[in-house]
């Protein structure tokens, strides 16, 4: 691994960072969307920036770009509140037209210039450290890596010193506002985050990426925790999880890293999926699968108490009979009469199975008496 | 002395060009459990957020304890409908809580142990203190509605505003916040409760308000719910209301 690679892998790492925490908030909100739109959003900015000033490196393209984001998410709520559309309806409006109307503005007044969709839906990582910050002759790392370092640096600032209301507002805004605590305030200010993060972000990881990030790590870390500081951590996590690997799959692959990185955020997710502890696809499997023997333990001791001091009990409960009058294949049975035996719920004396105490307790409860 | 806990006068409020309320004139005296009941629509909870200054009134003044609601803010303590936020947030009942503490503390301060005995204790009276570290998605609606009453309680207020907090809870919760805004009262509290629920409204409340846009009537319940505020207010369906309420079939 050289050196422009470990500069790669920063950029990479520092951007996924900043998407995951600004696109945590988005999704607490069920706003996933949103980054998607502020996403596709930002081009339009930059686009009318750039007729503006006519400069590629100018900062106003960068204030331009968060703007156009901040404006795309307030279009999408003026849609929803005065126009009386439906949020996924608006975002669906808003944010391809906007997108497009900078793509047409591209090929009309900038084709000479160098600002091309391509790289803007699929980024240039692999690029990123061919623009370093320069102080005289010294080169102190990628430009990228300032911006989305200082990005990320920020956010976390920001993230401890109102993480209280914060909370509070995303649970419940009115009683937010109930105490003192502009709920519009905070939501615009997240809003302002994820937009400059897209904007810092999308240069050299594209907007695909970007929304991946923004959206997955956050979603992942749902899955495992219950506490909000905790899924922020966690966010982190899967975000520096997936960037690392996008990375080191994308180099010995040879292709895309951005794409890499995306399809890692999926890969990422789907384990999470499957392996989370409670929310996980596995422990609700098992879970269930403990609910149906539970539940078939119950059945076989209700109707062993039911019959058990009857004349017809040595037909009801006999081991052999029990597939007829329960109307289970034997299999089922002979499983079921097995873990109940072992848990000491059942006895069987020739053949003839009855309740113990403990089962007797059992099928007491289960009918209510 | 200012005996009023809430004056409400010549309120209108407007969503576009439709009044949610028109000049409502309404005084609820201190230490009093009052009923706010109204048909679907009649601006129950636009009075209670207009109060709470999350709505701004076209016309009128609203004033808590004889001052302006900016004022007064730290001695009210609103709790909104259960569905009115996302239950699968990522919070235990203990962070809900422990929201309550924040008026008295600000965005800098961290709750420090007394803000987490006052939650304890608040947990402790709503019968949640075994559940204080469960994420609140996992909780039952009657037992979501007491996270709520937890967070009031930990307010420490003066004056409380619930919006429907009978609304879809089991017996055991309704009984159980029932008791607690008794004991609020008790203690000097002033409670004012969206309802909806007509055959209660007796038993459970000192007064009663009947909105239907307008004021109907306000005072003492056996004056609130005759058989023409009653009819002015609900229409057409006052009449099996009132066979309800008179017993008759």
């Amino acid at each position: 691994m050289d050196n422009a690679d470990l500069q790669t892998l920063l950029v990479a790492c520092l951007g996924a960072v900043a998407c995951a925490l600004g696109g945590a908030f988005l999704v607490l909100r069920r706003l996933s969307l949103l980054a998607d739109a502020i996403s596709h959003s930002i081009l339009l900015g930059i686009v009318v920036a750039w007729v503006l000033v006519k400069d590629l490196g100018s900062p106003w393209l960068l204030l331009g770009a968060t703007l156009s984001g901040v404006f795309a998410v307030w279009l999408v709520e003026w849609f929803q509140k005065k126009a009386g559309i439906r949020e996924d309806a608006a975002m669906g409006l808003v944010f391809p037209a906007l997108f497009s109307a900078a793509v047409i503005m591209i090929s009309q007044l900038a084709h000479s210039v160098h600002l091309d969709t391509d790289a803007v839906i699929n980024g240039r990582l692999e690029l990123a450290f061919l623009d370093p910050v320069r102080i005289g002759n010294t080169s102190y790392g990628p430009r990228s890596a300032w911006m989305l370092g200082t990005l990320v640096f920020v956010q976390l600032v920001l993230i401890t010193l109102f993480f209280q209301p914060l909370r509070i507002v995303w649970f419940d805004s009115a009683f937010a506002a109930s105490i003192g605590i502009s709920p519009l305030l905070y939501q615009w200010g997240v809003t302002t985050a994820a937009s400059l993060t897209c904007v810092s972000a999308f240069d050299a990881l594209g907007s695909i990426l970007v929304v991946a990030l923004m959206v997955g790590p956050a979603s992942s870390a749902l899955l495992w925790s219950s506490r909000l500081s905790r899924v922020l951590v966690l966010a982190v996590l899967f975000a520096l999880i997936s960037a690392t690997l996008g990375f080191f799959l994308g180099a010995w692959l040879d292709v895309s890293l951005s794409g890499m990185i995306a399809v890692c955020t999926g890969f990422v997710f789907g384990l999470c999926w499957l392996l989370a502890p409670e929310e996980g696809w596995i422990a609700q499997w098992a879970r269930k699968r403990r609910q149906i023997q539970e539940f078939r333990t119950g059945l076989l001791l209700v109707h062993l108490r039911t019959h058990e001091n009857s004349p017809e009990r040595h037909e009801e409960c006999r081991f052999d009979r029990l597939n007829i009058h329960l109307k289970w294949p034997q299999a089922l049975v002979d499983d079921v009469a097995k873990a109940a035996l072992e848990r000491d719920l059942v006895t069987s004396i020739g053949g003839l199975l009855g309740c113990t105490p403990a089962g007797r307790t059992m099928a007491k409860q289960l009918v209510g008496d | 002395m200012n005996t009023l806990a809430l004056e409400v006068e010549d309120l209108t409020v407007a969503y576009g060009e439709n009044p949610a309320l028109w000049d409502v004139d309404l005084k609820v005296p201190k230490g009093i459990m009052m009923g706010l009941i109204g048909p679907n629509g009649a601006g129950k909870s636009t009075l209670i957020k207009t109060v709470m200054g999350l709505i701004r009134p076209a016309a009128g003044t609203v004033r808590v304890f004889g001052k302006p609601h900016g004022e007064s803010q730290s001695r009210v303590a609103y709790v909104p409908q259960r569905s009115s936020v996302d239950w699968d947030f990522p919070a235990t009942v203990k962070d809900v809580a422990l929201m309550g503490s924040y008026g008295r503390l600000g965005w800098s301060t961290r709750p420090d142990r007394k803000e987490h005995k006052n939650t304890q204790d608040a947990l402790e009276r709503v019968g949640l203190s075994d559940l204080a570290n469960r994420p609140v998605h996992q909780l039952s609606g009657g037992q979501q509605q007491r996270v709520f009453l937890a967070r009031a309680l930990v307010q420490k207020a003066d004056l409380y505003l619930l919006d429907e907090p009978f609304q879809g809870v089991d017996a055991a919760t309704e009984s159980l916040i029932l008791d607690l805004l008794r004991s609020l009262r008790s203690a000097g509290g002033t409670i004012v409760v969206v309802h909806h629920d007509l055959q209660t409204v007796a038993d459970r409340f000192d007064q009663a308000a009947l909105l239907k846009v307008r004021l109907v009537a306000s005072g003492p319940v056996s004056e609130v719910l005759t058989t023409a505020n009653l009819q002015q207010a609900y229409g057409i369906q006052a009449t099996s209301l009132l066979a309800i309420r008179d017993g008759t079939p």
